[in-house]
């Protein structure tokens, strides 16, 4: 301060203030180098800073040139300097061989290098007209599992051409685009597939789960990808059957949902509308759901479904058990006499009661015996997975011909206990169920799941004698009641085909050669042992030092 | 070379002479006995041994072992006084410190062999995973370089043995915990140069997980020749302070 309250500064202030402005400013401009490149913000700092050392040189011009030429100086300066070169050498041979990304999988099962199967569906990446876009997402907190899948990912990338571009969002700082995903984000689903439209803008898009087996994860992915839009299927809506859309403990949206997360198209129609319009079922329709019908169906219902059978249809049938005088196929209507003429398949009058193979009543059926020979019952029932069985809460029996116009077959059977109910009434009315031969009650192994295959005209049908295990209160409970139904949709329109792909298998295998006796010998050996030997040389130096 | 290589044999020769390294040596060991034998039972029947399980718990414990190993190694010839006659000797600067620094890595380089005796037992046992396995122990023998390197950078800067192994007991936490680091921040961006500024972060999304990544090679590689190349020129600066 001055006599008159003013500031006054003197030169040296003026040159320290100098000193440290460029001292800053060259802080700043490596840091803001470093995150963001050559940004308005490092060249301001890098202004700052020679102004800042301009100063400095200006005001104490001998501490300057002093500074510059003495011994102490010159030595550190130039220490300073090599290190500063040697780490930008580092620094840059290290960008180097990151952008080369040069990677070597050491793991026996080379899970860091594509498999065969994989490479196949590159290549068909490759082969098709659009590129493929990977969506994961990861905030801050998440960047050591970004580092990981980033791996697998780059892996894709190389090995489609750059057809495959993976790129990362943060959905912290953009949330306007993680809010469209927001739904599988909140189930911890991270990663998505695209197809990048000619326009930029994104299509197709399927969630990818990400549980630890990349490769066969993001492979399995792009081939549905890679088939999403080809197969369309059509549920029937003008037999009151299950909505697909309702979300509510009867409706049917789970399954309509997974279909869709899978690539497939899904849109209602009916049959009867179509026969009164004279129209077809479309050519698109790679299968039609019947799912829980509450009425039975019309001569000119059955002849466009027939039509659409004939041109190679599929279609899956879901047929409840129902307390009512319009049952869906009933065993004398007009399309269970067709199912039978032409595939070999119908419904007969009776519930299936099983005292050995049921859950909470005897009429709550489980899958007792499956036939795997097949795509709809190889995945059910499985060994040690109890979740893999079929749950039917009130089953018909379907009568399947032995002797058949096309070929067919049983998916699921009862267990040998099982008999037949053929009073219906007693049944709904009193929740009564007892074997009664007067009434016709039959002690047999009833077939619930069965299939049709026509080889002329390649229509396959599959029956199912409950409609309630496609609810939504029903489908996963057990998870073999979804799977029962997928794994038919698969076959019925070939998607199973089409996006097949068959895992690798790995060589590690659990430790599985240890007995109590040579567990306790290891530990001895590795715990006592090994380290004791050290203590005993450290005794021995230390003793043959205190002596000496 | 040969001022080096004499450097080297005397330090070394320090070590193996030393009780302490072997009671050192004796918990280090014991702590990673314990750990294979732990994940031992836990595998029976149920899964393959953990390939880089012993590496994994060394990158940890690195951050305690190797400023221990390192801190008496310029620190206390500082003290006593000795660097004064060594610089005074026919030797060069970089021959001091390279020599001590790789002394201390052969030290540990020991230590870690010893803990293959664990590999020789899995592979007698069960069907381990062994590639992935000389992987990581490749990572971590890289990455304890990187750890005494900044471990003789310390101790080259004060003769207070207790002061060069704070800091770089300080140092290494940083660059351990410099994943912990970025998840604090909430910018990608810095979060991700933090996380690939770490030691860990070279580690743990490569070598413990099977992958060989040239990058990684060049980071530890890095970290070690800046690490002793400035040590060495704080050595040379007492010449000239």
């Amino acid at each position: 301060m001055n006599e008159n309250g003013g500031l006054q500064l003197t030169r040296g202030q003026l040159g320290q203030l100098g000193i440290a402005l460029g001292s800053i400013g060259l802080i700043v401009t490596a840091s803001s180098f470093l995150l963001s490149g050559l940004s308005t913000m490092t060249i301001a700092a890098l202004i700052m800073s020679v102004v800042g050392f301009g100063l400095w040189g200006f005001f104490l011009p001998d501490e300057f040139r002093a500074v510059l030429t003495g011994r102490q100086m010159r030595n550190s300066t130039a220490a300073i300097l090599s290190t500063a070169v040697l780490i930008g050498i580092v620094v840059t041979a290290y960008i180097v061989v990151q952008r080369a990304n040069v990677v070597g999988d050491m793991t026996i099962d080379e899970r860091f290098t594509l498999s065969d199967p994989s490479l196949d569906v590159v290549d068909a990446v490759i082969r098709n007209s659009r590129d493929i876009q990977i969506t994961a997402f990861y905030n801050s907190q998440e960047i050591e599992y970004r580092e990981v899948d980033d791996q697998y990912f780059q892996l894709f990338e190389e090995a489609s051409n750059g057809r495959i571009h993976v790129v990362y969002v943060d959905p912290d700082e953009q949330p306007g685009l993680a809010a469209t995903y927001a739904n599988a984000l909140d189930q911890g689903i991270y990663v998505f597939a695209s197809f990048i439209e000619a326009d930029g803008s994104l299509s197709s898009t399927i969630p990818v789960p990400i549980t630890g087996y990349h490769e066969q994860e993001i492979s399995q992915r792009l081939a549905i990808l890679l088939a999403s839009g080809q197969f369309t299927v059509y549920f029937e809506r003008g037999l009151d059957t299950l909505d697909p859309i309702d979300n509510q403990q009867q409706g049917m949206s789970v399954l309509n949902n997974i279909m869709r997360q899978n690539g497939l198209i899904t849109n209602p129609i009916s049959l009867a509308e179509l026969a009164a319009s004279n129209e077809t079922i479309p050519e698109d329709a790679s299968a039609l759901i019947i799912a829980q019908p509450h009425r039975q169906m019309t001569a000119e219902e059955v002849a466009v479904l027939n039509e659409y059978l004939q041109r190679g249809g599929s279609v899956f049938i879901a047929a409840d058990a129902m307390l009512t005088d319009d049952l869906f196929m009933a065993p004398d209507s007009i399309f269970n006499t067709y199912m039978w003429d032409h595939f070999g398949l119908r419904m007969t009058d009776m519930i299936v009661v099983d005292p050995a193979s049921s859950g909470e009543s005897q009429i709550s059926i489980l899958s007792a015996q499956v036939f795997t020979g097949n795509d709809i019952g190889e995945n059910i029932n499985l060994e040690g997975q109890p979740d893999t069985s079929v749950q039917f809460q009130i089953a018909r029996a379907i009568e399947v011909n032995d002797s058949p116009p096309v070929q067919n077959g049983r998916v699921i059977m009862s267990s040998p206990e099982s008999w037949g109910e053929r009073d219906w009434n007693s049944l709904f009315q009193q929740n009564n169920f007892t074997f009664d031969s007067s009434e016709g009650d039959v002690r047999d192994q009833f077939t619930t799941v069965a299939w049709a295959y026509d080889d002329a005209t390649d229509a396959k049908v599959v029956l199912v004698g409950d409609g309630d295990f496609l609810t939504n209160g029903r489908v996963q409970s057990p998870q073999g009641n979804a799977t029962l139904f997928l794994d038919s949709i698969g076959w019925m329109t070939g998607f199973t085909e089409e996006v097949q792909f068959q895992p690798r298998s790995y060589n590690t295998t659990p430790v599985i050669f240890v007995g109590g006796q040579m567990l306790d010998t290891i530990a001895f050996f590795t715990i006592v042992v090994m380290p004791g030997s050290l203590l005993l040389i450290a005794l021995a130096i230390w003793l043959r030092r205190t002596r000496q | 070379m040969q001022a080096t290589w004499l450097v080297f044999r005397r330090e070394i020769g320090q070590y193996l002479g030393s009780p302490l390294a072997y009671v050192m040596g004796a918990a280090f060991l014991l702590l990673t006995g314990i750990t294979f034998n732990n994940d031992l039972t836990l595998s029976i029947g149920y899964k393959p041994l953990a390939p880089a399980l012993i590496p994994t718990l060394l990158a940890s414990i690195l951050i305690l072992f190797a400023p221990l190993l390192t801190m008496r190694l310029l620190a206390e010839e500082q003290r006593e006084g000795t660097l004064e006659l060594l610089l005074t000797a026919p030797i060069s600067d970089s021959s001091i410190v390279v020599g001590k620094f790789l002394s201390a890595w052969a030290y540990f380089t020991i230590l870690l062999a010893l803990t293959l005796v664990y590999q020789v037992i899995a592979v007698s046992i069960s069907f381990p995973d062994i590639s992935h396995m000389l992987g990581s122990y490749l990572g971590i023998w890289l990455y304890a370089g990187a750890a005494l390197a900044i471990g003789t950078l310390f101790s080259s800067t004060t003769e207070n043995q207790i002061l060069a192994a704070f800091l770089s007991l300080v140092t290494l936490i940083v660059l351990y915990f410099g994943d912990a680091i970025s998840q604090i921040v909430s910018n990608t961006q810095l979060a991700d140069i933090l996380f690939n500024l770490t030691l860990r972060g070279h580690f743990m999304a490569s070598f413990a997980i099977g992958v060989l990544r040239a990058e990684d090679i060049v980071y530890y590689a890095g970290i070690i020749v800046i690490a002793i190349f400035i040590a060495i020129q704080i050595v040379s600066s007492r010449r000239w302070r």
